[in-house]
Formats: C-alpha cells, structure tokens, sequence
C-alpha cells in the first residue's frame, strides 16, 4: 500500500466516522455556507433601512396592500395590554384566526386556532386551550418575548388560511408553505415545507419538517428531506411526496419576484401560502434566509446567484422579464 | 467582489502596531516574554566607617556609573547624616555630611543592580597621551617587552595578548619592572608607550553571600572598538564570577574629611526576582513606557480583567464562525468564562449548573402565573439572588463557603439566560436547550481555560499590542466566508450525492 492510499484511506476514516464533508467538494457544487450569505449577500444586498419592512409584519401588509400583493386578511391589531381584553368582541365573529407578532421571528409566537366551540379554542393540533391561554399569549407578544431583540410588540391577527387540496395529507397538523429565494428580484431556488408530528406543526426543518425541493421552472418536487435525509413518502401520512406539484407556478414566482420591489430587499426569502379560495398569498418575508433549501433542492445556490450577480442590465427588468429569464436561462 | 484593499491595511497596520508595541515593551522596557522569567538581582551593601574628629565632616562615596549594571534601587542608611546622592554627567557619588562628627561612625549604601541584557560599548577613547619615560633601567626593560611582544604580534589584540603573558612569565624585564611596579601601573605604562588606549579601574566580583570584599584592580583596554576588562593581578577573568566596575577614571572611592581611620568594606548577596517586577521597577516614572504599572493598584487589577475579555471574545468569534457552535446569547459565555475565573472552573461548573436547573424549574411555575414579561424576568433575578444566597448559605454549613464562590455570577445574565432556555424548551423542546446550553458551556470552559492561562493573561496586561493582533484576527474572521465546521456535517448529504 503506497503512502497516498493510506493517507486517502485515513481520511476517508476520519470523514466517515466524523461525518465531514470535503469543503473542496461542497465548494465544487456552489453550496453555500452560512458565513458566506451572511458576508456576501445578507450584508451586501439588504439595506438595513429596509429591514423593518420584513421584520415587521403588519408594515410588510401594508406595503404589500399597497403594491397589490395578496396577503392573508387582516382581522385586528392589538397594541397595547388594554385592549387585550377587547379583541374577543372581534374574535368572536371569527371561528378560526391566526395571533402572530408582529416583530416576531423564526415562525416564534405564531398561535393558530382552527375553530371555536363549546371547549374552548382549538389549536392547529386539537388541543383545546382556554380564554386566558389567548390573553397570556397576547401579553407575551405585546411584551416582547417574541420579537426580535425583546423590544415590545404588538400582536396582529389574521384570517386563518385554508389551505389548498393539493397539500391534503401532505402536512401534519400544521400549514405548508413555500419558501423562494429571491435574488435581486429573480426566484433562484424553492422548496415547500411541511410540517410533521415530530416537528410538532413547524415548518422549519431543524425541528423534523419535511423540505420538498421544487424545480424553479416547473413547480414540480424534485426531491424532499427530513433530518438531512433523503425521504419519498411523508412520514406521518405515508403520501408520496414525488408527485406533488403546484399549480400555476408562474403566479407564484411573479408574486415572490414583486416582494422584491416591494421590500427593497436583494436577498430574500419569501413565504407563500396556496390558499383554497384566494390562491399564492404572500405569509412573510425573510432578509435573513436559511440554507436548508440548498439539502431540499439537492444543490447549492451558488452557481444560481452568480448566474444573477454576472447580468449587467442598465434599465430595471419588469418582473415579467425577471420570470421569463428564470424560466428561459436557468439550466438545470 | 468589494475592494478589500483598505480593509488588508487595517488588519496590516494593526498586526504592525502590535509587534512593535510587543518589540518596544520587550526590547526597550524590558518586559519579559513569559510570566516566570528570572533575573539575578545583585544585592550590594558598602559599609563605611571612620572616627569623628569632633568637627564637621564629610564623607564622599563614588558610585558606579551605567555600565554593564543597571541600577534598580538604592537607600543609604546612616544615623543623623545629610545624604546627598549626586548623578550626573561626568561623576556619580554619595556625599554625607554632619556638623559635628565624635567617635566611631558607620554608614552604608545599599544598592540593588541587574545585569544588563544589551551592553553600551562606551565612549571611544582618546590617543594615549606621551607619558614621561621611566627611569633607567625600568624604561629599557619595558621597551624590549614592547619590542618582544611587538616581534611576536600581528595585530593589536595579540601584541596585548603577549605583554600580558610576558608580565606573568619568568622574562628577566618583567621581574625587573614588577620589583619596582605593581603589575597594573606595568601593565598600563606599557599600554600607554604602545599606542593603545587603557585605563585603570576597580570593580567589585560579585559572588553570592560575600562579606569584606575590597574592589579589585582592574584594567581597561581598547581594543578592536571595544573596552575589555582585564583583571591583571590574578590574570584571567573568570566568566561565572561577573564584575561590577565600580571605578574608573576616578583615583578615590572614598573621601572623608573631619575623620580618620575610614575604611569601606562591601558584602554581596544575590536573589532572583520577577523580571516583570525589575522591569516595571527600574520603568517606573522615567518615561511613557506603554504599561499600565503607573496606575493605581485598584485601576490595575480591574484591567487584568478587562483585557482579558478580548481573549474571551476571540474565542467566542472563533467558535462560532469557524466553528458553528450555538450559544445562548452571543457573549454570555464570556461572562460565564470571567465568573469561573473567581469561582474555580469545576465549583463554577457546579453553581452555574445548578443554579440553571432549580431556575428552569422554577421559572416554569412562573410561566402558569401569566406574568408580564418584564415582570417575570424581574422575579427570575430574585430567584437567582435567592438561589445564590441559599447555595451559599448551605456551602457555609458544609464549611465549604471557600470553594462556592458562587456570587460571582452575572445574575441578570443568568437570569436571561434562564428565561430564553425556558422559552427555548417551549418553543423547539428540550434537546436545542442542550445542544444550545451544552455549546454555551463549552465555549464558556474554552474562554476560562483561554483567559486563566498565566501566559496568556501576562501578554494580555503587558503588552497591550497583543489586543492589536485579537482586533486584527477578529476583523479577519469576520470576513471570512468559507464552510463553518458544523455545515461540513450539515451538508454532508449534498456531498454523497452523484
């Protein structure tokens, strides 16, 4: 055995028991790692100005109303302690509502109620909770506890979207939603998020969701993980999860790619909901996405966003030139 | 890509601003490179005694002058004198003087010298001067030394070599100048006739635990740009036995008048010290030497810690970067690191652990009683207070109140951190609160281990330029974009793929 194979095999032992990737390999297929995003695109494409327009909820509804962008409707806003106690004359005429931060981050304070009856609220999980479970969830919003940096809040409560058929059975006790990253206006990866049992409702993947990678020119799933691991079935509904595809993607990549005037921001992450009636509805936006879409889709983002980064254009594209160069260029 | 020209001269003016603050700190100032560093102190004590006349009088010591010593202290001990020491120029001397002087008197210089690490090579001579020609037959005899010497010689160094050995041999001239001379005034005439610059000297051999030494002759030669030393009666030096000069272009140590019978004897005696405590010694008061040994005590030891919390930073930035550990709250570990450093690492592992627990415990009674938040946090400090004082008082009945130091602990700190794990553990479940508490702990014990090492906190109080080289690792760090460790696992699975 010569010296380079036992080198090789050594490390080769060590990447195995360790589970390590070779860096040059990651780098090799434009994977994109967090201190990366965070230097050369977080930092270099979001103005910190614009940040309040995502960070802040209700501002971010505003704008999109403005704009023309679909967003769940608004029920209320609760502001201060006070009106804690009033907001039940409005939630009354509301079976099912959705009480979120409206600083809030990471998918924190999100309260989903189905319906109302005789037992109290019910949760997304059939658990019941009880009038003051509500209350003590809005004083904790109004005071801080989920929102970023502890500054106080306020609690916005929306219309609890009904979500569309073609997530039947694909979603656990939970909404799913679709998560694009928009780069400089240009949908450049998405996938969609499930919730599981295990990932108690959630739809982040560090907490056991599943990630469907979407093709950004079809709309069809091309690959789906749980736990970094490589999944076809739901594990909880057992579903297949390699036919799933979303009709009428075209909209959908036109409602990320308008977030991106919209927010000012370069680098974003925009959540969509399919809602039953309504259709695309724009849930919330991001300055800060994650990479699990990179594990989801199989691939790195990279090679996508320096596709965006070469183009040299001196007039702003419209968003339907941005989808056509998405639809047309990207190669897969 | 950004020009990154200006930020590359940053981290390069910062990494040049730290080494030559570390060079002048070592170099200039003296401070040594590690903490246990010794240095050979040498320890002098001249006793001087001589009868009153019952007049006035005076009494003037010569002190050495800067040469291969260094002074680092001084005190001069005698009962009812004026003591002026006078240093200046051309001539350094103690001068004690009292009006009327009866009867037997004593009185000492004390002195403490170092050897010095870079030696001044003095001032360059000037030519020897013609001396007058010795009487017959001295100047014959020491004319064909010369000459001898001068056959046998090809270049200055030697032919000093070969009067030195002919002085010591049994050479018919020699003995005949030595009936007349001693061998110094020899061995300096001969000097003098030969062109080469030299003068005589008295130095003091110091070995440790001496008593009633003398100064011994001494000859300075100039040879080849430099003085050499030479011991000329007894011959060779003997290099463990270093030599203060005491003397020289100065005929008397000392001068009394108003007394008679004056006699001087020195004792020697050698301790080590800290070279840190001589450096800063011998610093003190003479220039701005970059150090933070001319505040207050008090001022010092709340810098010890504060300097040490760049290190403690780096260490932070470090895992987390290029590491990709998660910590609750971004600099509680370091806070965590400086409790540890006055609690002991396993009584803080031990207190903070604790104190964590029985708080989640509690905190999680708390979140029924639907507080406010700013509310409940308050409460979470006092049950930390009230935690801490209970430990403590338990600690005291044990008799262990010395090991469990734990008031130590940022409590405010320790009462956020109670609050975020417990909404961590409601919100992601209880394995993020270890994995997140775990990873805090770990860089909290990797900072402590970081700032408690005497090394590190020597380089950190004494030569400030070290901060330059964390500020200037810290801003390269920031720019880096590479794979954190914890992503080459993450991202395993898009690396198997084909």
């Amino acid at each position: 055995m010569s010296m380079k194979n036992i080198r090789l095999s050594i490390k080769s032992a060590i990447e195995q028991s360790l589970n390590y990737a070779d860096p040059r390999l990651l780098h090799s297929r434009g994977i994109m790692g967090m201190n990366q995003r965070n230097v050369a695109y977080v930092a270099r494409y979001n103005d910190r100005r614009c940040y309040p327009n995502v960070d802040n909820k209700l501002k971010t509804k505003e704008l999109a109303l403005e704009d023309g962008i679909a967003v769940p409707a608004l029920i209320d806003t609760v502001i201060y302690q006070h009106d804690v106690n009033f907001v039940f004359e409005t939630l009354d005429k509301h079976p099912s509502f959705c009480i979120k931060p409206a600083n809030g981050s990471g998918g924190k304070g999100i309260l989903v109620i189905v319906d109302t009856d005789q037992d109290g609220y019910r949760k997304a999980s059939g658990e019941h909770v009880s009038k003051d479970y509500v209350i003590r969830h809005l004083s904790n919003t109004l005071a801080g506890l989920f929102s970023l940096g502890g500054v106080t809040d306020f609690a916005i409560i929306e219309e609890l979207i009904e979500f569309d058929p073609i997530f039947e059975g694909l979603s656990h006790e939970g909404v799913p939603d679709i998560r694009i990253i928009v780069f400089k206006g240009y949908p450049v990866m998405a996938m969609a998020r499930l919730a599981t049992h295990a990932s108690d409702g959630k739809a982040n993947l560090h907490q056991g969701a599943v990630g469907v990678g979407i093709d950004i020119k079809t709309g069809f799933a091309c690959a789906a993980v749980q736990h970094n691991q490589p999944i076809t079935h739901h594990p909880d509904t057992q579903r297949s999860l390699e036919n799933l595809s979303i009709g009428g993607w075209p909209d959908l990549l036109k409602l990320a790619s308008s977030c991106y005037e919209m927010s000012g921001l370069g680098y974003l992450g925009v959540d969509l909901v399919l809602d039953k009636n309504r259709g695309p509805l724009v849930l919330e936006l991001n300055a800060r996405p994650g990479l699990s879409i990179q594990i989801a889709n199989k691939r790195g983002l990279l090679p996508r966003l320096q596709q965006i980064e070469s183009l040299q254009h001196r007039r702003p594209r419209t968003v339907e030139e941005r989808i056509n160069y998405v639809l047309n260029e990207f190669n897969d | 890509m950004h020009n990154r020209t200006p930020f590359l001269v940053i981290i390069a003016g910062l990494l040049v601003l730290g080494f030559s603050n570390v060079y002048y700190r070592h170099v200039e100032v003296g401070i040594p490179l590690t903490p246990g560093e010794r240095v050979d102190v040498w320890q002098i004590e001249a006793e001087i005694s001589f009868d009153g006349n019952g007049g006035p009088a005076t009494a003037s010591l010569a002190l050495p002058r800067s040469g291969q010593f260094e002074l680092i202290e001084e005190f001069t001990a005698s009962p009812a004198f004026g003591v002026n020491v006078i240093r200046d120029d051309t001539h350094a001397e103690a001068l004690w003087s009292k009006r009327e002087v009866a009867g037997p008197q004593t009185l000492y210089y004390q002195a403490a010298f170092t050897e010095k690490t870079s030696v001044d090579s003095g001032a360059t001579p000037t030519r020897p001067e013609a001396r007058e020609p010795l009487p017959e037959p001295y100047e014959s005899s020491a004319q064909a030394i010369l000459k001898g010497a001068y056959e046998r010689s090809g270049n200055q160094r030697s032919l000093v070599a070969q009067i030195l050995l002919t002085l010591s041999s049994e050479d018919q001239n020699a003995a005949l100048l030595l009936s007349e001379f001693s061998r110094t005034e020899a061995f300096i005439y001969l000097m003098d006739i030969a062109k080469v610059s030299s003068k005589m000297a008295r130095g003091l051999l110091l070995e440790d635990g001496r008593r009633n030494q003398r100064l011994v002759p001494l000859v300075k030669v100039y040879v080849d740009g430099k003085w050499d030393l030479k011991n000329i009666e007894s011959g060779e030096l003997d290099a463990d036995k270093p030599i203060l000069v005491w003397l020289e272009d100065r005929p008397s140590l000392l001068d009394v008048t108003g007394g008679e019978n004056s006699r001087i004897r020195f004792s020697i005696g050698k301790r080590t010290s800290s070279a840190l405590t001589q450096a800063n010694r011998s610093g003190v008061g003479e220039k701005w030497d970059f150090g933070l040994y001319h505040l207050p005590i008090t001022e010092q030891n709340l810098f010890k810690g504060i300097l040490l919390i760049p290190i403690g930073a780096l260490v932070v930035v470090f895992m987390r970067i290029i590491v990709g550990l998660r910590t609750s709250g971004t600099f509680m570990p370091i806070l965590i690191a400086t409790s540890f450093i006055q609690t002991e690492l396993l009584n803080g592992l031990i207190g903070f652990i604790s104190i964590v627990s029985i708080g989640l415990a509690i905190r999680s009674y708390l979140s029924k009683l639907n507080l406010l938040l700013v509310a409940r946090i308050s409460a979470g400090v006092m049950v930390v207070i009230g935690l801490i004082v209970l430990l403590t008082m338990i600690a005291f009945q044990l008799g262990i109140s010395d090991t469990l130091k734990i008031t130590f602990f940022p409590m405010i700190i320790m009462a956020w951190t109670i609050e975020r794990m417990s909404i961590l553990w409601e919100e992601e479940g209880s394995k993020e609160v270890f994995v997140q508490g775990f990873g805090s702990l770990f860089v909290a014990v990797l900072a402590y281990l970081c700032m408690d090492n005497d090394f590190i906190r020597h380089w950190a109080f004494n030569f400030l330029g070290v901060h330059a080289f964390i500020m200037a690792g810290v801003l390269a760090m920031g720019q880096y974009t590479g794979y954190r460790l914890s992503e080459l696992k993450r991202f395993r699975p898009l690396a198997d793929q084909h």
